[in-house]
């Protein structure tokens, strides 16, 4: 409802009219995806170099605008600085008009990124001719909600958006299904999902939505070097300036088309580090993992039906009818984020893309046990192929039948360790151990005939330390406890145990040894503190404390740690606000026993800071602190549903735009006859460009009363009341005629 | 040869034009007498800002935008003018023993040239307060554009002057920018405000 305002005022008589009329709104279905908003959030990313005062195209990408103030959710391989794109500046190109290409506008800088989740988040951060925009200096950009990955089915319907070329096209949207779920080692909820929607190269990075048009993943693919990159690479300039544009200039790789989308619920703790500003720093011994000296490889695949730890519940060659759940596990080894690897599976000699995995980027660490399948999706009879590729070269290939009655074969499963306590039971986490002399292992066994032959193989680093082979001579069915006893003890490290039967490998799993006995876990990470001090150098003399005033100019944690060997992954963890900002998983690099290891953040925002420190995703260690009132600050420009409202001012007279006119949003706490021209009062401003065009950024709350004013030299005040707009109008376009005088 | 000389006939003004006239120039000074009258108006009718804090106390042109929320104490804009709004702002910046005004606004140049396109000293000045006292006035041009990337805006060149004098171990900087186009008109609004600022 627009309402006309006369306002009278004791000695400046002022008379208010508003000549305004509302256009037909445009109206959206409750339900409907808001497609327009979706575009205008959706921008186009060039990685560029720079050299001789001039910007070399490197690398294009897609990306999602997810905050008012500038944060760009993408892919991170081709804006971080790489093999492939090696360019040392981002351009952001804006969606300006729905229907044409976007144009350049800003510089953005990486935030934070995962090279292996191939996730980076961006912030505007220059003008297009490279000056610092100030804090708070941009305008409120349009944005999308992030929603919630973990929520999505298969089946469910799932929208694309992104710019399909190097930026000769308008933002596109694909549309298609979640086809199907790809699981592998990393954090809650699918890793990959599947999609048949045509999605081109260039659109990898963008956004895809779920039917509410909330942001659920980011279309993923991974073009990598060599011979198959020419076929989806484009050369576009006269990058070496002989005159011609031709394969002696740098190629613009795009990849082949994205079917894979990563779920956002991966991005989630970037995001967040991002939206508070939050960098986390980590002490030089812990942070330069070095490169590995030699190429990736991959060995020892071989299938399980199910996941238990990380490891496989037990190894099969077959798979009967209605199997709904299949993975393939292989060893790897000096795998890095640039490595590019890919599985290929086929059904009969067809290839199957449902559970087949185009070229992505490693996500793993450089060595350890890698699974890659899915669980609950039908996989249907037939003899499967899985190839795996690293770098576009196959390393191995393994078969699997599924069909046929369910054998009753013997198998070994379910490998948990631990100790053994006085009454013989086995005691411990399941795959930690602390220090001692044996280690024991438990596992289920079934279908057992009586004298096969079975063996039990230990591994210390890779290295065989103890082999047992022996005829069955237990029951059929049950559970069974083994130890080792190495010459020397247990010392600190990783650990293997291989159970064959007949001289097949039946079950297998992993542990880490690292730490002192102190109960069910070990005892690796001690004396966490916190101080806020300006060094990592002044932490280590400061005292600590668990709670500590607003504006601290940094918040640094220090530890203790020992026994964990050189190699170890561990795990460091920050949250705020219960709410992970930081996750990072790598190898232990320091000597195994020490003190202070110190990792801080600059200039915390007020909040609850919890750091944690894990093993094999046990929480070893956590110190919490509050930083001020104990609370993250409220964004109040984080809503993104409600009206864009845009119009034209125009002279009632002449019927001509009028440029450069500000238009006042009143919050709807006041009337326009309240207003006192408080910045309090303002819930928006906007300024008419050279044709009289405005639109204010902020989205205004549905079902919400605004007053708006708008004074201009020359043209007679204007006030109105009572705008009020309802949750199927995302849209609305108001005429504004001011009268001379 | 001949030459015709003569004079070019008298205009003969009917009455109904010479009333037109008189309208007019009656009009005319009755427009400029209440342009003379809304400016004088305008600079009476004075909005009040007082913030015991920071022991600053103004008067600003009533229905200018005052804000505190930014990098300053507060400050106060002309949201009529059509394009760039003239904008007063009062800020204080940290000084140490062997800080000069000239140190506070080089740093003032550094920061802006980082931010503002085109950005430039025009020079620097004496400016006497209205205690008597002196201080030391900078002033700039840059050139501003309205942020919104989907519009088209039109960029505007901006006159600034900074006045800055340190009082009590700060230093308290009155920063002033306008349109060129109304920059020396809009610095009587200056002096009024400088005039009644208390600080």
């Amino acid at each position: 409802m627009i309402a006309l305002a006369l306002m009278f005022r004791p000695r400046n008589i002022t008379i208010l009219l508003l000549l305004l009329s509302s256009i037909p709104l445009l109206a959206q279905r409750p339900g409907d995806i808001d497609i327009d908003q979706i575009k205008r959030a959706t921008v186009f990313i060039y990685q560029v170099e720079s050299a001789l005062n001039d910007l070399v195209i490197k690398c294009v990408s897609s990306g999602t605008l997810i905050s008012a103030d500038g944060l760009i959710v993408t892919n991170a391989h081709s804006v971080l600085p790489g093999q492939q794109c090696d360019g040392d500046q981002l351009i952001v190109s804006l969606n300006v008009d729905l229907s044409e290409q976007p144009i350049p506008k800003y510089r953005a800088e990486v935030f934070s990124a995962d090279a292996g989740l191939d996730i980076a988040v961006l912030r505007i951060a220059r003008e297009l001719d490279g000056r610092l925009i100030s804090k708070g200096g941009l305008p409120i950009l349009p944005f999308v909600e992030v929603g919630d990955s973990n929520a999505v089915a298969i089946d469910d319907n799932m929208i694309v958006a992104g710019y399909p070329d190097f930026g000769n096209q308008p933002v596109a949207i694909a549309r298609g299904t979640v086809t199907a779920f790809v699981s592998e080692p990393i954090g809650r909820g699918p890793s990959w999902f599947k999609t048949r929607a045509e999605i081109p190269g260039a659109m990898s990075g963008g956004g895809a939505y779920d039917s509410a048009g909330r942001l659920i993943g980011i279309p993923t693919n991974a073009p990598f070097g060599g011979l198959a990159a020419a076929a989806t690479c484009r050369y576009i300039a006269d990058t070496n300036r002989d005159g011609l544009v031709n394969n002696s200039d740098a190629c613009v790789p795009t990849g082949e088309f994205v079917s894979t989308v990563r779920p956002i619920s991966h991005a989630q703790s970037l995001i967040r580090a991002a939206r508070h500003n939050l960098k986390v720093n980590i002490a030089t011994a812990l942070a330069n993992v070095p490169a590995p000296l030699h190429p990736p490889r991959a060995s020892r695949l071989f299938f399980a039906p199910s996941v238990a730890d990380g490891g496989p519940s037990t190894v099969v060659g077959a798979m009967p009818n209605n199997t709904k759940s299949l993975f393939l596990f292989f060893d790897y080894d000096n795998m890095t984020a640039e490595t590019v690897y890919e599985l290929r599976v086929t059904r009969d000699g067809i290839p199957d893309t449902t559970f087949s995995l185009p070229p992505v980027r490693w996500s793993g660490r450089e060595s350890g046990l890698w699974h890659i399948g899915s669980r609950e999706q039908a996989w249907a009879n037939g003899a499967y192929e899985f190839t795996l590729l690293i770098n576009g070269t196959s390393v191995g290939s393994k078969r699997i039948v599924v069909g046929g009655a369910a054998e009753s074969s013997s198998q070994f499963s379910d490998i948990v360790f631990g100790t053994l306590d006085q009454s013989g039971a086995l005691v411990g986490n399941g795959s930690i151990l602390p220090l001692g002399d044996i280690a024991s292992a438990r596992f289920l066994y079934a279908n057992m005939r009586a004298n096969a032959p079975w063996s039990a193989i230990w591994y210390f680093s890779g290295a065989e330390v103890a082999r047992s082979t022996d005829n069955w001579s237990d029951a059929n069915h049950g559970a069974k406890v083994i130890k080792v006893a190495p010459n020397g003890g247990l010392q600190p490290g990783q650990y293997r145990l291989e159970l064959y039967i007949a001289g097949a490998l039946s079950a297998t799993s992993d542990f880490i040894v690292a730490g002192r006995p102190a109960g069910p876990l070990p005892e690796i990470f001690t004396n966490i503190r916190h101080t806020s001090v300006d060094s990592p150098l002044a932490a280590r003399a400061a005292p600590s404390s668990t709670s500590f005033p607003g504006s601290i100019q940094g918040l640094y944690a220090l530890f203790d740690w020992r026994q964990i060997a050189p190699g170890t992954p561990w795990t460091l963890r920050w949250l705020v606000d219960d709410q992970a900002f930081f996750q990072a998983t790598q190898p232990w690099l320091t000597v195994d026993s020490g003190r202070d290891l110190t990792v801080w953040i600059d200039q915390p925002p007020d909040g609850s800071y919890k750091l944690q420190l894990l093993v094999n995703n046990l929480k070893l260690a956590e110190e919490e602190v509050t930083i001020g009132i104990g609370q993250l600050p409220i964004d109040r420009l984080s809503q993104s549903e409600g009206t864009i409202l845009s119009g034209k001012i125009i002279d009632a007279t002449t019927r001509i735009g009028i440029p450069s006119v500000t238009i006042v949003l009143v919050s709807e706490d006041y009337a326009a006859s309240e207003f006192l021209w408080r910045e309090d009062q303002i819930f928006a401003l906007a300024t008419s460009d050279r044709n009289g065009d405005f639109q204010f950024a902020r989205p205004l709350a549905f079902d919400t009363f605004y007053s708006m004013v708008i004074e201009a030299d020359g043209y007679i005040p204007l006030a109105a009341d009572e705008f009020d707009f309802s949750a199927d109008q995302p849209y609305a376009e108001i005429e504004i005629a001011m009268a001379p005088g | 040869m001949e030459f015709e000389t003569g004079r070019t006939p008298a205009i003969q003004i009917t009455p109904r034009q010479r009333w037109s006239i008189a309208i007019t120039y009656f009009l005319l000074i009755c427009g400029f007498a209440l342009g003379v009258n809304q400016r004088d108006s305008t600079l009476n009718q004075a909005s009040v800002y007082s913030n015991l804090e920071a022991g600053i106390s103004a008067s600003y042109p009533a229905r200018w935008l005052l804000e505190e929320s930014g990098a300053y104490i507060f400050r106060v804009r002309d949201m009529s003018h059509r394009g760039y709004n003239t904008v007063i702002e009062v800020s204080t910046a940290p000084v140490g023993p062997d800080t000069t005004e000239r140190n506070i606004l080089d740093q003032l140049s550094l920061q802006r040239s980082q931010t503002l396109t085109d950005y430039s000293v025009l020079g620097y000045d004496s400016f006497r307060l209205p205690d008597e006292s002196q201080a030391i006035s900078m002033s700039y041009s840059y050139v501003a554009r309205d942020a919104s990337p989907f519009l088209e805006g039109v960029s505007s060149i901006v006159n600034g002057l900074d006045i800055l004098a340190i009082r009590r171990g700060q230093a308290v900087i009155i920063a002033f920018r306008a349109d060129i186009s109304v920059y020396g008109r809009e610095l009587e609004t200056l002096r009024w405000f400088v005039q009644n600022l208390e600080f």
